[in-house]
């Protein structure tokens, strides 16, 4: 049996796609996920955005957000599987201690994105 | 030729300030949180080191973590400063 961790994982599907296209995306790779052994607990999109470089020439993406329990085995499939994938222009994974308090920071940054930025600022004086 | 005496120059200490996020009160560094990251970042999308930023040594390692993470999952970029996002959404 493997450890089983709690990993939070950013996916960018392009931005060409309309809502509904992402939406399958999004689906299929979740299904990818439970069928590898994962489970999804929350997921969150973050709407359009601009990329920080582009990525096959394109300059937006479609960031959606997923906190899931798994073992290595099922990021490792998931990732191939991403990797198949055209619509797919980026993932990144990371391992969270608290899937809960992830998924609601999230939340919370998403409704004041300014809200720490401006607490360091005020300190930072000039 | 003998060797030359080497001057002694004493840099003038400045005054301590505290750490800005330290006493914000902030204790985990979010990579997704690019609002608080592009204050330590150049127009070059380097990150500002710690004596200028006037960060302690262990937020400066946690925002420096932050940005390292932020820029692989394609948030900032590796050259160019922080990314305005469009007014215009979707």
């Amino acid at each position: 049996m493997k450890k089983r961790n709690t990993y939070e994982i950013v996916m960018v599907v392009d931005a060409n796609l309309t809502d509904e296209e992402s939406q399958a995306v999004l689906g299929k790779h979740k299904e990818i996920i439970s069928n590898a052994g994962g489970e999804i607990k929350f997921e969150s999109p973050w709407g359009r955005r601009r990329l920080g470089y582009e990525i096959n020439k394109m300059k937006h993406g479609i960031y959606y957000l997923l906190w899931a329990e798994g073992d290595g085995d099922t990021i490792e499939e998931m990732e191939r599987q991403f990797g198949y994938d055209d619509k797919v222009i980026k993932f990144f994974v990371v391992i969270v201690d608290d899937l809960g308090k992830a998924h609601s920071d999230f939340e919370l940054l998403k409704a004041e994105p300014k809200k720490t930025a401006n607490l360091v600022s005020d300190k930072m004086g000039a | 030729m003998s060797k030359k005496k080497r001057k002694h120059y004493f840099r003038e200490k400045l005054p301590t300030r505290p750490c800005p996020i330290t006493i914000a009160g902030i204790e985990d560094i979010d990579y997704k949180d690019v609002e608080l990251l592009k204050m330590f970042i150049t127009d070059n999308g380097k990150i500002i080191p710690r004596r200028i930023s006037g960060l302690s040594a262990r937020s400066q390692k946690k925002v420096t973590r932050a940005i390292k993470q932020a820029r692989n999952a394609a948030l900032l970029s590796f050259s160019a400063g922080y990314i305005v996002q469009d007014e215009i959404q979707e």
